[in-house]
């Protein structure tokens, strides 16, 4: 095949050549449906999904992706840590090491574990106007203690993850297939974290479970990020179903209290893990006289095409209070997983207004792991 | 341009779809628990007491699920058979537990034998092995086939 030939096919110009390219996408499929490659993760060993410690120095064990445990006291060191490049069609380039987070878990008794996050962001940013680390913040993101009182009731009290929702208890970027989170779950419909008191349990319906959680804020945050403004009070409600680790669904409800204001959110979920793949959506709806009503909602797809490597496309819509502009984006990427706990992204986001600080048009990557 | 991108949907919701691999061995097992829970367990019940889901006995006490190591033939038959999937996807539920709540999986033993002992001898464990080992010292809850 000469030069002209294999420019003419790509441009799509030679419809003789449509056959072939259907015929190859078939053969693809067939080739990805049918080969018994290795699946990777299904067989791994238990050093590489965090079940066995790698080296003891008595008495401490480090087990990978999941921390420093210190023998017979409950006590566990970990954390994560994410270096970020991305270039972006009206911001520039940016590289940073993104963030450092610390894990220390304590779950030395049965009915009682505690759970401290400690967060270094921005340690070192390299943007086209600035080196450094002028936007170096440190915070104690999560504190809270946890009291299982029964499987049907739990008591957790301090600073959690809100439970709005699925993506907002994955926030780690281990866990996540994207560098950039979709738009809607960053502080913009509820804030990421509670300070307060829920209530939570699980009780078996059919063959799945039954799990609801009541939580309110009812405290002023730990985290001293100047850009938060986290509501005075809130009371949320929230139900989930599963069938196990593969099928989620869930509906929340929360009421906030922001400046003697009040606003409601509406928000469903569902997490669908498929053999070879996952499907995760959030719907968020919100009413609020300041700056007014919102919704927005993802969907994102994720398959495993060969291995470890994973490919990941997600569609988001958002439409703003006021007047700011309704926005589309697409994400398309790839995902490496050396491990479990380990994460190599690369993806592209188009957005269909590129003036947008919240979520510019670009080439987003990242490594990210648990240690 | 549509159709090309309805084939390729189509291929890809073909992979995704596509079982891992041949289904996990014809390994049958047995769930074991201490003689004093004696008594029969259903799947969902014992899918909860390993997803640390379900945490404490009908009598309050601890539930204290031990697993085969990962990779094992016969961690991988309990993984898939209780589960629907391998051992290795299982990874990201205990990431997301061990983020969220500071939740670690159940600790492993490296042997059949190291369960029906560890189970023999603790109220409040479960276990599971092969279904052709000798249980008699332990109370069977659930078979697995």
């Amino acid at each position: 095949m000469t030069p002209t030939t294999v420019q003419t096919s790509l441009a799509g110009r030679a419809p003789r050549a449509r056959p072939c390219r259907s015929a190859l996408l078939l053969l693809l499929a067939l080739l990805l449906t049918t080969t018994p490659h290795a699946d990777a993760q299904s067989g791994a060993a238990p050093a590489e999904v965090g079940e066995e410690p790698i080296f003891t120095v008595a008495p401490v064990q480090y087990w990978p992706g999941r921390g420093l445990r210190l023998e017979d006291t409950g006590l566990t060191l970990g954390g994560f840590t994410t270096v970020k490049a991305e270039t972006t069609k009206d911001f520039g380039y940016e590289f940073a090491l993104d963030n450092l987070n610390f894990f220390l878990i304590y779950d030395g008794l049965p009915r009682f574990h505690a759970v401290a996050e400690f967060q270094l962001n921005d340690i070192f940013v390299a943007t086209e106007e600035e080196t450094g680390a002028q936007e170096f913040a440190f915070d104690i993101r999560r504190l809270f203690g946890d009291f299982a009182l029964y499987d049907e009731l739990h008591i957790r009290v301090g600073t959690f993850l809100t439970p709005v929702g699925y993506w907002n208890l994955i926030l780690a970027p281990p866990l996540t297939w994207t560098t950039e989170a979709p738009l809607i779950t960053e502080k913009t419909f509820f804030q990421p974290t509670t300070t307060g008191l829920m209530l939570y349990g699980l009780t078996r319906v059919g063959s799945g479970q039954l799990g609801y959680s009541v939580f309110s804020q009812l405290l002023k945050p730990l985290e001293t990020d100047p850009t938060l403004i986290a509501p005075d009070y809130t009371a949320a409600a929230r139900l989930t179903y599963d069938t196990g680790p593969d099928f989620t669904l869930g509906a929340t409800y929360q009421a906030a209290q922001t400046t003697g204001v009040w606003s409601q959110l509406q928000a469903f979920d569902l997490a669908w893990q498929l053999p070879r793949g996952e499907i995760l959506g959030e719907i968020y709806a919100q009413q609020d006289s300041d700056p007014g009503s919102q919704w927005g909602l993802y969907l994102q797809g994720t398959l495993e095409v060969y291995g470890r490597f994973y490919a990941v496309g997600r569609y988001e819509h958002y439409d703003q209070p006021d007047d700011d502009p309704t926005l589309n984006m697409f994400t398309v990427g790839g995902v490496f997983k050396p491990y479990p706990f380990m994460a190599l992204k690369v993806e592209y986001r188009f957005v269909n207004h590129t003036d947008q600080q919240d979520a510019p048009e670009g080439f987003f990557s990242s490594f990210t792991t648990f240690f | 341009m549509r159709s090309r991108v309805l084939l390729l949907a189509v291929a890809l919701a073909c992979v995704a779809l596509a079982p891992t691999r041949l289904a996990a061995s014809d390994l049958r097992l047995k769930v074991i628990a201490h003689p004093t829970r004696a008594g029969a367990l259903d799947q969902a019940v014992v899918r909860a007491i390993y997803l640390k889901q379900r945490q404490f006995w009908g009598d309050g006490k601890p539930t204290i699920p031990i697993n085969r190591e990962a990779g094992s033939d016969v961690r991988e038959a309990f993984s898939e058979k209780v589960f629907g999937q391998g051992s290795g996807r299982l990874a990201a539920y205990w990431n997301q537990r061990y983020y969220e709540a500071g939740e670690f999986p159940p600790a492993t033993l490296a042997s059949d034998e190291a369960v029906l002992r560890f189970v023999a001898g603790n109220p409040d464990a479960i276990g599971y092995v092969a279904a052709d080992t000798d249980t008699d010292s332990v109370a069977v809850v659930l078979t697995l086939r």
